[in-house]
């Protein structure tokens, strides 16, 4: 069986044992309002558009119906992950390409990279955030962490089948490196900042 | 002259074109610098990175078992692959198991190294690569020339030509927005249509028997979600202990690939969805084995990001294609000879030995210091070229003896100067090829110092 012998050949090859850094040094502590700023920035280098709504009176049950009408019409179809309605959509409904938008509110987000966390238990089909042509995040920006070290110490990768850190709309420069947003997933992202 | 050499002959016949792919390779190496740059504690996360992966190759064996256990307690179905041709076999019994005739891959330097679609395609399995750069060259019967810019040495007028051809788009058309879009809307019908979706592996988690994916572009993703079965096939030296070695490594990878903080997409499958199937195939073809050679070792360290061919001088001019092997460049020309050292032995050569490798590994692999050893190791074992074996061999006999060395110098000085071009530039002057030899000087050194000494 090639287990066993794949097993065997490494046992006789391997180094001596070493063992594993300290990772702790990678740990910072840094302000909200810096975390903010610094999150702002790096989502919209990675082509997102970003609604700050921290600190207005804004209220995000009537904000979002509004915007989502404004920018991408009235008859967008909307799978919304904050509200219930998602359930009644199933995969193929995102198989004959009819879900214009995708709602859903990631667990953290982070600073240094724009990532933001989402997972089965906020995606309840895996597919909706890719095959969704616009994306929607609503990030609660008392959830911001400085680095990735700070964000895996929070999430569990395991807690569900499947998480993905998402940094933006899908992008690709396979051609002669010229940026072109929108490649197999979504071709544009919002983030709104609450 | 060294398959290599002959190789990259061709591509840089064309002068304009390999100044292009040059600035091209370097303008993203800028990219890379400008975002290390920005991290205080970037030299310690590469430092932290080569431990770390120092520590998994020394517990690989116990991780393997480790990672196999947490993957089936979550329902994963777990493969092992001594070789390339098991590869393949495993797969093609999992896609024969559901009767499938249509795959889709992402992440392929693996499913490249194993050889799987030509397999596929032997048992009319129609395969689609779904990374844009992938299905180029796929739909050019092409290799990928580099690990992460599959199509970096075409221009765009190539593939708008390649695509009016093969995906209708309109003739002359070679904005790269249009190809991507008309690329896109292919891809989207060839997602759903697929039985299977098969991806590579950028981590494994021992820990917790998970695997993780990074992607700009969304195409793995879309490919496992919309499938009933998806396959991901991994060399087992992706193994990270934990996940929070993840933190780590996310934070090197794509900084070092392309200069971004992370990719867009970085996914992490522990289960399968209801109702779906999910297999992972680690693989060895080759690993273990390398594992035992102390010199050689380290380069199992690699995340495949691809910063050594963006900043390596020869790659940038000679082409990936130039290295006839799945993953060229530097880090390749490191890891082939460990498969087949007769067939790869002109890779070590292909090198100035400059080190600029080693310098933006984020692993830190002894990248030219193992290009280095390699060449030793290929002369040991009589692979050097009889053009590399004669010259070495009159050198050792010349430089052993001093008399003769001062008679050969000085008749080389006097010969040099009044000898007819064609006696000098031939074939037999490999130098000579494209340089001048420089200008013969009136004495040697040994005559200036004799000179010149107690003149301060």
């Amino acid at each position: 069986m090639s287990r066993e012998a794949i097993l065997k050949n490494i046992q006789a090859n391997k180094p001596k044992a070493t063992e594993l850094p300290d990772l702790s040094v990678f740990t910072h502590t840094i302000d909200t309002d810096t975390l903010l700023a610094d999150f702002i920035k790096i989502a919209t280098k990675n082509n997102s558009s970003v609604v700050n709504l921290v600190g207005t009176s804004e209220n995000l049950e009537e904000f979002l119906p509004a915007f989502v009408q404004e920018n991408f019409g009235k008859t967008a179809k909307v799978y919304n992950t904050l509200d219930g309605s998602a359930e009644s959509l199933s995969y193929d409904d995102f198989k004959t390409k009819s879900i214009d938008v995708f709602i859903g509110q990631p667990k953290l987000a982070v600073a240094e990279n724009g990532c933001m966390w989402i997972d089965d238990a906020l995606l309840p089909l895996r597919i909706a955030t890719f095959a969704s042509e616009h994306t929607i995040f609503v990030v609660d920006h008392t959830t911001l962490v400085p680095t990735m070290h700070q964000a895996y110490a929070q999430i569990q990768t395991n807690a569900s089948g499947y998480g993905v850190f998402i940094a933006g709309p899908s992008k690709t420069a396979d051609i002669e490196q010229s940026l072109v947003v929108g490649a197999q997933g979504a071709v544009s992202n919002t983030v709104i900042l609450v | 002259m060294s398959l290599h050499a002959k190789k990259a002959d061709s591509f840089i016949a064309n002068e304009e074109r390999v100044n292009w792919h040059d600035g091209a390779l370097w303008h993203v190496r800028k990219k890379r610098d400008a975002s290390a740059v920005e991290l205080p504690e970037w030299e310690l996360l590469r430092n932290t990175a080569s431990k770390v992966k120092e520590n998994v190759l020394s517990h690989m064996d116990e991780y393997l078992i480790q990672f196999e256990a947490e993957a089936k307690k979550n329902g994963v179905i777990v493969h092992w692959a001594a070789t390339a041709e098991d590869h393949n076999s495993i797969v093609g019994e999992i896609l024969a198991k559901h009767n499938a005739t249509k795959v889709v891959k992402s992440k392929s330097m693996l499913t490249e190294e194993c050889g799987l679609n030509h397999f596929l395609e032997d048992k009319n399995i129609e395969v689609i690569d779904t990374d844009l750069g992938e299905r180029i060259i796929q739909l050019k019967k092409e290799p990928p020339s580099h690990i992460v810019l599959p199509a970096i040495h075409l221009k765009k007028e190539e593939v708008g030509e390649l695509f009016h051809r093969e995906l209708g788009t309109e003739e002359g058309n070679a904005d790269p927005t249009y190809l991507t879009k008309a690329a896109r809307t292919h891809l989207q019908h060839k997602f759903f249509e697929a039985d299977v979706a098969i991806t590579g592996v950028n981590f494994a988690i021992a820990e917790t028997g998970g695997v993780v994916i990074c992607t700009n572009e969304g195409n793995a993703d879309m490919g496992c979600h919309a499938a009933p079965v998806h396959i991901h096939c991994m060399g087992m030296e992706k193994l990270l202990p934990k996940a929070e070695h993840l933190g780590v490594f996310i934070r090197l990878l794509a900084r070092s690939a392309t200069g971004q903080p992370s990719t867009i997409y970085t996914s992490h499958y522990h289960k399968p969805a209801p109702g779906k199937e999910m297999h992972i195939v680690i693989v060895d073809n080759g690993r273990s084995t390398q594992l035992g050679k102390e010199e050689f070792r380290n380069s199992l360290k690699c995340i495949r990001c691809g910063a050594c061919m963006n900043t390596c001088p020869i790659y940038r001019r000679s082409g990936g294609h130039s290295y006839h092997a799945t993953i060229p460049g530097p880090i390749g020309a490191i890891l082939q000879p460990n498969r087949n050292l007769k067939e790869y032995s002109d890779l070590p050569f292909a090198s100035t030995l400059c080190g600029s490798c080693s310098d933006v590994c984020p692993v830190k692999i002894n990248i030219h210091e193992q290009l280095y050893l390699w060449r030793q190791e290929i002369y040991k074992n009589n692979e050097l070229p009889k053009e590399k074996v004669v010259p070495l061999k009159i050198a050792t006999k010349v430089l052993e003896k001093p008399g003769l060395y001062k008679t050969m110098g000085s008749l080389a000085r006097k010969s040099l100067k009044v000898l007819p071009r064609f006696m000098i530039y031939n074939g037999l002057n490999a130098w000579g090829k494209q340089r001048e030899l420089p200008e013969v000087p009136k004495q040697t050194f040994k005559e200036w110092y004799k000179n010149n000494k107690g003149n301060e």
